[in-house]
């Protein structure tokens, strides 16, 4: 199986020319097994997204290395897919055009043509092949977004909170998506995540981070069986337990921002 | 019944120019010629109100324009008055219709021949001036190197108008002809350097890491992702240039050239015969015209994608 990340002692400072530089990320330490589904779990300015542009290799570290299947990542390449926080769809193509992006990239789309369809069908876009992204609602952006990183087949699938902008069933329906992409494809999937429930519901793997600087706080091994059911015992205990690892556990806490 | 209107005014310049008589002090003409162009446009004009009874598009069209075409005969009825049948405008240079009609007509051959000549170098020089243009914004939205070297002679030289370029383009050229593309070119290149590096540097970065996460190089983060982007920066450039084209071209025809619509223009002020000019004008007016609605056709099938298209 493929998809093995290693993150050995990675720092990131951001420089801004206005304030003080931020330290965005403090040695971090990771291994992800090949094919395994690992939530990201932090709040706001924790360095999630850091981290995951990191592993893709959009930005370099300060310090510290990355390894894809032993390989040290150095920039990006289609063996990393990426679902971005906002879509990214091109807004000059059409759906169809979008989800073969990647395929057209690498030369690769007069062999696959079907394989572009099939995708469509898969996130439930049939008919929409020809409208554009502005003419698509939130949902249906981000389900393209993901059939377009998952048209290349990766290695591994890096999601920056792919959910977000979506309505609680649409959440749902989605998650499940995911569950099935990840079991029919094996491939590592990294899910940065704001969603308690949801990160319990689909990963085998829980990374709670912390911010100012972001580290690695804890890592929770979500061990239930599939499917798991959103309101057994050991679901709601699990949910407990990275609240509280959270500070929203009911205990007082003093906010260090207010509203 | 709306449709009728236009009917009422065409038939009303054409009863005026019929039967009022002409100012002794307009020079005659060989034939009425705005007669005849009144009775064709009649003619047009009934033809197409018989259509609109069948099509619904034509019909909708004719809804749409039916107050603008009964004003411009109007217009023309009024003009004709001030003109032709009573002179009260001075009749050198302000001929009558008869006589702006008479030299369409009568100078077709030359016309066509100007107008063929100014195609030929407006699109020479518009095809050059596009081409670098984009090629220089190109470079100057993705490399920062160029864009140190470059973008400060571009904003030198760029707001020069290129007219006034005119004395140096006739040394530097061995033709006069040459100098003038080279001079549209000029005026063409300037906006669209401008457009299109503006236009790629303000692509959100966004774009550009969702295509490297497919592994698009250089060439393809350019072509694929920049310039696409870019699109509606670039088109605003190109139709820049069109017109800062028109205004170089017949400029610069005015100066050393031997045809060509700017020149006639000019040879005919000399000569003071103002009809000629007014058909030379009509003649510029038409055909440019007729360029820059290509041109936004062209655009809307590019810029098709566009949420809430920029209205022109
Ligand atoms: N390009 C950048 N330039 C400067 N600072 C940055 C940049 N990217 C991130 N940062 C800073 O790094 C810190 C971590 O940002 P990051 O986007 O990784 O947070 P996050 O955990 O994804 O937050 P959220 O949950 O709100 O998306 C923040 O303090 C942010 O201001
Ligand atoms: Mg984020």
């Amino acid at each position: 199986m493929v998809g093995e990340i290693l993150i050995k002692g990675v720092s990131k400072t951001f420089e801004r020319t206005d304030e003080q530089a931020v330290q965005a990320l403090k040695d971090i330490n990771l291994h992800i097994t090949p094919g395994s589904f690992v939530s990201l779990i932090g709040p706001s300015g924790c360095g999630k997204s850091t981290l995951l542009r990191l592993i893709a290799g959009i930005i370099k570290p300060d310090s510290g290395e990355l390894y894809l299947d032993g390989a040290a990542i150095e920039k990006p390449n289609w063996d990393r897919g990426f679902v971005f926080q906002r879509h990214t769809l091109f807004p000059w193509l059409n759906m169809r055009q979008n989800i073969a992006f990647g395929l057209k990239i690498r030369g690769l789309y007069n062999k696959n043509k079907s394989e572009v369809d099939e995708w469509i069908n898969l996130v439930g876009l049939s008919g929409f092949e020809r409208s554009y992204p502005h003419q698509l609602s939130g949902g249906m952006c981000q389900r393209a977004s993901l059939a377009r990183a998952l048209i290349m087949k990766p290695k591994a699938l890096l999601m920056d909170e792919p959910l977000g902008a979506l309505d609680a069933l649409m959440r749902m329906n989605m998650q499940d998506e995911f569950l099935r992409v990840w079991s029919s494809r094996k491939m590592t999937m990294i899910m940065v995540t704001h969603d308690v429930d949801e990160a319990v519901y689909l990963s085998e793997k829980v990374i709670i981070m912390s911010p100012r600087p972001g580290e690695i706080d804890r890592v929770i091994d979500i061990r239930l069986p599939r499917p798991r059911a959103r309101s057994g015992d050991n679901f709601v205990a699990y949910r407990k337990e990275i609240l509280d690892r959270l500070h929203f556990g009911g205990e007082k806490l003093e906010p260090n921002y207010y509203l | 019944m709306k449709r009728l209107i236009p009917l009422a005014a065409i038939t009303l310049t054409l009863a005026t120019q019929a039967v009022l008589p002409n100012s002794p002090r307009q020079p005659t003409t060989a034939a009425p010629y705005f007669t005849y162009f009144l009775i064709f446009a009649l003619a047009v004009y009934t033809v197409f109100a018989a259509i609109s009874l069948f099509s619904e598009k034509t019909r909708a069209y004719i809804l749409r324009k039916y107050p603008f075409i009964s004003g411009v005969f109007i217009f023309l009825t009024a003009l004709n008055f001030l003109t032709s049948k009573f002179a009260v405008l001075p009749a050198l240079y302000f001929p009558s219709l008869d006589r702006v009609f008479a030299a369409l007509t009568e100078e077709r051959a030359l016309l066509l021949k100007c107008l063929s000549y100014s195609t030929r170098l407006l699109i020479v020089g518009y095809l050059c001036g596009a081409l670098a243009g984009f090629f220089t914004g190109v470079c100057i939205g993705f490399n920062k190197t160029v864009s140190y070297w470059v973008s400060p002679i571009v904003r030198i030289l760029g707001p020069i108008p290129s007219v006034a370029w005119i004395p140096l383009a006739l040394i530097a050229f061995s033709s006069a002809s040459r100098a003038s593309s080279f001079l549209i070119g000029l005026s063409v290149w300037f906006p669209t350097t401008i457009m299109t590096s503006s236009g790629i540097i303000n692509v959100e970065q966004a774009y550009f890491e969702a295509g490297s996460v497919f592994g698009a190089n250089a060439f393809q983060r350019i072509f694929k992702i920049g310039v696409p982007a870019a699109m509606p920066h670039i088109f605003l450039g190109l139709f820049n240039g069109v017109c800062a084209s028109f205004i170089t071209l017949v400029t610069a025809e005015m100066i050393g050239a031997k045809y060509g619509l700017g020149w006639y223009i000019n040879w005919q002020k000399d000569m003071l015969s103002y009809a000629n000019v007014y058909a030379g004008l009509l003649v510029i007016a038409a055909s440019f015209s007729i360029l820059i609605s290509l041109m936004f056709r062209a655009r809307d099938k590019a810029l098709s994608w566009q949420k809430g298209m920029v209205k022109w």
